[in-house]
């Protein structure tokens, strides 16, 4: 602890010494200037001279006035330098600035061209932890020793010291690794997409796993680095797997099913899904598969069911998106009348369905007579479509398709009719 | 609109020297509430180390300046010393570096005594001793760290150099320079440092000086005789020209020589290896006059960054050292340097290579700050003829008068 107070003194000493405070009191001037200047220019809101040749201009636009203060910064920073040769610090938060501000460029730039939501994450989960606590560890590289810092002992754990270093690697190593290995897992599932042409839930899996790979891998990387005892692991595993065995048995039993789901490949994100809790009839593409649990959305309502992961280890369930295809089969029924013949009906049928975008070509839809029933003959259309998601959607174009066709060709939809037989030696009973 | 931005500026500038404030204060000088222990307590104390110091003897300066510290903060609590060890090599790096920030050390502790640079280049600052202060100090000390009136450096040991055997091998060290090339015919493996600061005292033996005192001219015939030596001296199988110290001291130490020219700085590693088959001496005369190396210091210097609070912190940690009390237990803990307060009597029949180091100190020549500077500045072309000579590249007598040249456009003046 004495090393670490020490590397804070000094800290402190340093902020009176002349030529520090020399430097940050410039920088405050700059800064002082900077906030009536940027409301004089108004850099935000004016038109730019080449505004309509440079389009791009446009998107960097709302940084203006971070840009005149960096502008400033290093201005003010160079004169400094110039006339006492000591501006080193001064330069420095000038820079690190510049490095925030090329952040925000790199933001703009990336929503141009990725999933909004994805750059938002990387964002303010990664990017911004990251400036911030890198930030404050070089600022107090500049002004103390931060290895004295890092190498402070903090608390000791079964016999092993812990220093600020340590305590540091473990918590933000752990907390990045979590956090910003989305997008190098996606970036290195990229490649193996294209070394291996996977398809979109494959890919999406391969991705998952990467990740999980590079955390664990972390992970043991982090606590080899902090040098934590593998005897006192060991000693942890075992009181875990004992918490494990009753507490937390439901969390690690849907760990383990996610992880086994993902290497069998069973469910992956991407696929479609029709749940036996559900009604059966609206299917559920797989969205994320989770450590605990799977994130299903539901077309119909858009609805995200939070679905536990031992679930597909205990019930039996219907997949789109297996080994075979993703093809759908949808099927519409209809009724006609008893007079036309089924030939006409059924070509009718099959012609009509075929004009239907959403429908496959090849499987060609295919017309059967199903039935005769009291009132028509029953009639199914039976086609193929490519996203098993819009299996209502386009049953119902081919309802309406078949409709107007049937209008069209005077074939009629009969209701239902009923023939009624009264018995004549009855009738005079009754007149009675 | 200008009063409105005024306005605003003036708003953000109070905010920004309020906090600033506490610093300014320190700086100038106030005296730091309590409660704010550390801040502006602490000063940072930059240790410069031989580039090819042996590890054992780098501990021991390490521990040594570790325990000095230590000693420091039982009597001034709430003051903090921050240590850094640079080697030589990297201190201008490591100064420039901190110096562009405004975070220089608060003072440096120097192997060497070329302080001339570093004041011209806005490192270090003089400092002012009162009457009493000047008393811990030998006034040859305080004089030879001086330039134009200013006290810019302070001493804190002195390192003469001597000559180290093995006693083993070599019961009897030469007593001057023919003994040394005759025990070198005779198969004893001597080591030599061919740099100019390592050959000095053979010039010196010589008659000859660097610096001759003002109205004296350069004796021409010592240099040639030096450089006539270190040929013959070369010619000798046994005698070795090595290009640093550190080859010597490890040569030494493993049995490869049996005589080297050494600094008292190589001791402890030395006294590691050959135990008490380490001998000690005065460095052999010449056929002139006995050897007169130069003398080398530790010297402390004042970093011009430092606000006044941490330069007096920086002033009492050096008056510190160099009390009566903390340089005796220095000196006879290390047993390899001698003090410069010279209110000390140390026990030197007890301790007979603080006797011999003594002997040596008073035989040494003091460079000042100025011919320091001019030593420096001469040790490398003079080293290119000095080379050519000992290769036998070229003759004496084509390099000396070249070697006069060089010497001559040093300036003269020079302390004994």
């Amino acid at each position: 602890m004495n090393s670490m107070v020490l590397a804070f003194n000094d800290l402190f000493s340093d902020f009176s010494r002349p030529a520090v405070l020399w430097q940050l009191l410039v920088l405050l001037l700059v800064i002082g200037l900077w906030f009536p200047l940027k409301g004089v220019l108004r850099l935000e809101v004016k038109f730019w001279p080449l505004e309509r040749q440079f389009p791009w201009l446009g998107l960097v636009k709302p940084l203006a006035n971070e840009t005149l203060l960096w502008l400033l910064l290093i201005l003010a920073s160079r004169g400094l330098d110039a006339l006492t040769g000591v501006a080193g610090l001064a330069l420095f938060l000038a820079r690190f600035y510049g490095i925030c501000l090329l952040s925000r460029v790199l933001i703009v730039v990336l929503y141009q061209h990725l999933p909004l939501e994805l750059v938002r994450r990387a964002d303010l989960r990664v990017l911004r932890p990251l400036l911030t606590i890198g930030g404050l560890l070089s600022i107090f590289a500049q002004l103390s020793d931060l290895s004295l810092l890092m190498q402070a002992p903090l608390f000791s754990l079964g016999g092993q010291v812990i220093s600020f270093g340590d305590l540091t690697l473990l918590l933000f190593g752990t907390y990045f690794l979590a956090a910003g290995t989305a997008l190098p897992a996606l970036a290195l599932a990229w490649i193996t997409r294209k070394i291996f042409n996977l398809e979109g839930p494959a890919y999406r899996a391969t991705a998952l796993l990467i990740r999980y790979m590079i955390v664990g891998l972390g992970l043991v990387y982090i606590l080899a680095q902090v040098g934590v005892n593998p005897t006192l692991v060991a000693a942890v595993g075992g009181g875990l797997s004992v918490g494990l065995g009753f507490g937390l048995k439901e969390v690690f039993s849907n760990f383990i099913s996610g992880l086994w789901l993902l290497l069998e490949g069973a469910v992956r994100p991407g696929d479609v899904l029709l749940l036996e809790s559900g009604n059966g009839e609206d299917p559920c593409e797989v969205l994320e598969l989770g450590m605990r649990a799977t994130t299903l959305w539901r077309d119909r309502d858009n609805v995200e069911l939070v679905v536990p992961n031992q679930t597909f280890f205990t019930q039996s369930m219907s997949t789109y998106s297996g080994i075979r295809d993703r093809r759908r089969r949808g099927q519409v029924l209809i009724g006609a009348a008893y007079r036309h013949p089924p030939e006409q009906v059924i070509a009718l049928l099959e012609a009509t369905a075929q004009t239907i975008p959403r429908v496959l070509a090849d499987p060609k839809p295919k017309g059967l007579l199903l039935r005769y029933d009291d009132s028509a003959i029953t009639y199914a259309i039976r086609y193929w479509i490519e996203n098993p998601m819009d299996g209502v959607g386009v049953a119902s174009e081919v309802g309406i398709a078949v409709w107007n066709a049937f209008e069209q060709a005077a074939i009629e939809i009969p209701f239902p009719q009923r023939v009624v037989h009264l018995d004549s030696e009855h009738q005079g009973l009754g007149s009675d | 609109m200008v009063l409105a931005i005024l306005t605003r500026v003036m708003w953000f500038l109070r905010g920004g020297i309020a906090l600033l404030l506490p610093g300014l204060l320190s700086a100038c000088g106030a005296s730091v509430p309590s409660g704010m222990d550390g801040f502006g307590q602490t000063i940072s104390l930059l240790v410069e180390e031989e580039n090819l110091a042996a590890p054992l003897n780098r501990i021991a300066s390490r521990k040594m300046m570790k325990e000095q510290i230590n000693e420091f903060g039982r009597y001034h609590p709430g003051t903090q010393v921050q240590l850094e060890v640079v080697r030589s090599d990297g201190l201008g790096q490591a100064l420039q570096y901190r110096a562009s920030r405004g975070l220089g050390p608060d003072l440096l502790l120097l192997v060497g005594n070329d302080l001339l640079p570093l004041k011209s280049k806005g490192y270090i600052k003089p400092v002012r001793l009162s009457e009493q202060e000047r008393l811990n100090f030998r006034p040859e000390g305080l004089l030879q760290l001086q330039n134009h009136g200013e006290q810019l450096g302070l001493p804190l040991f002195l390192y003469p150099r001597l000559a180290c055997y093995n006693k083993q091998l070599m019961p009897e060290p030469p007593k001057n320079q023919a003994d040394l090339i005759r025990l070198g015919q005779q198969g004893h493996a001597i080591g030599l440092e061919s740099s100019l600061p390592g050959l000095q005292w053979l010039y010196s033996g010589f008659g000859g000086n660097l610096f001759p005192p003002q109205g004296e001219s350069l004796n021409s015939g010592a240099l040639l005789d030096f450089l006539s030596w270190l040929r013959l001296a070369n010619l000798q199988p046994d005698i070795t020209f090595v290009t640093n110290g550190a080859e010597l001291s490890q040569g030494l130490g493993d049995g490869n020589f049996q005589w080297v020219s050494c600094s008292t700085r190589w001791l402890p590693s030395l006294r590691k290896a050959l135990g008490s088959r380490l001998g000690l001496s005065l460095l052999p005369g010449g056929p002139k006059e006995a050897a007169q190396p130069i003398l080398h210091l530790r010297t402390w210097a004042f970093g011009a960054q430092s606000s006044s609070h941490q330069h007096q912190l920086a002033r009492q940690l050096v008056l510190f050292n160099s009390n009566v009390v903390q340089q005796r237990n220095m000196a006879l803990k290390l047993g390899t340097v001698l003090p410069v307060n010279p209110a000390i009597a140390l026990p030197l029949k007890a301790y007979p290579t603080l006797g011999l180091i003594d002997e040596a100190v008073r035989s040494s020549r003091r460079l000042n700050l100025a011919q320091e500077r001019q030593f420096q500045a001469l040790e490398a072309p003079a080293q290119t003829l000095i080379d050519q000579v000992i290769s036998g590249g070229r003759p004496p007598e084509w390099a000396a008068p070249k070697l006069e040249a060089l010497i001559k456009a040093a300036q003269p003046g020079v302390q004994r």
